[in-house]
């Protein structure tokens, strides 16, 4: 059988977004955002290896106001994919899957992501 | 067992279709494991980020702190387990977007060299801020 006559299921468009969807495919947006940012992470190491001017250049980066707007969003989905994650280790222990108690997590989840997120980036703002 | 024993198809056949043995768990169980490691150590991160980024002018005292044993230590172990879940994420989600075996197969190794290369970069980086400190 020819692979392209397979019958397909309903395209994901034909769906209406629900929590527990939207927080799923939230959760891999945040950690490829997160493997990207591995990469200024990587710049900032190798930075501090190759001399004062150079990390000089990569802290006025993180200090500018595109390096400032990716630092809060990487933080962001940093805490969100954090909390997230610890809610899918406790799925695979087998628990939590009653669907009154999904939607519950998700709501606390992203409600804990905002608040834990606005508390980092002030103590952070305070610190440096 | 009964059915085993009396089936015609031959060891290969049954195997068929069933995907390759014995490392099938693999990749599950690795980005728990490292999710599970990377618990402790992002709280550790994050807190000790500030102290991290820190002015330019302090750049001797940036280099102190780096080059304590715990902290060094610390970060190979965040850089180890953060790169290593990276990269197996990753995969996932190449797996499960891209269709076109050609550019699938690309991507994957792409994944694979870029985070052993810019993780392996990283760890030189540290050990050279620590040792020459």
């Amino acid at each position: 059988m020819n692979v392209n006559d397979r019958p397909l299921s309903p395209h994901l468009q034909v769906y209406k977004p629900q929590i527990t969807t939207v927080l799923s495919i939230t959760h891999r947006i945040t950690g490829v955002g997160l493997a990207l940012g591995a990469l200024l992470f990587a710049w900032g190491l190798i930075a501090v290896m190759a001399g004062q001017e150079h990390y000089a250049a990569f802290y006025a980066f993180c200090k500018s106001g595109i390096g400032q707007f990716m630092l809060f969003f990487w933080l962001l989905a940093y805490v969100y994919h954090f909390l997230n994650g610890l809610r899918h280790l406790f799925w695979d222990t087998g628990r939590g899957f009653d669907m009154k108690l999904v939607r519950k997590t998700g709501v606390a989840i992203v409600a804990l992501s905002l608040i834990v997120t606005a508390l980092l980036w002030v103590m952070m703002e305070c610190l440096s | 067992m009964q059915k085993k024993d009396i089936t015609l198809r031959s060891g290969l056949g049954l195997a068929r279709g069933h995907g390759a043995a014995h490392s099938g768990t693999h990749h599950w169980i690795a980005i728990r494991l490292s999710a599970l490691a990377l618990i402790p150590l992002c709280v550790w991160a994050v807190f000790a980020a500030p102290q991290f980024l820190r002015d330019p002018s302090d750049y001797a005292g940036l280099i102190d702190f780096m080059a304590h044993p715990c902290r060094a230590i610390g970060l190979l172990l965040f850089i180890v387990a953060s790169f290593h879940h990276a990269m197996l994420g990753l995969q996932t989600v190449i797996e499960d977007y891209v269709h076109c075996a050609c550019a699938k197969t690309t991507f994957l190794v792409l994944n694979r060299v870029g985070f052993i290369g810019l993780g392996l970069a990283c760890v030189y980086a540290l050990l050279r801020i620590t040792f020459t400190a």
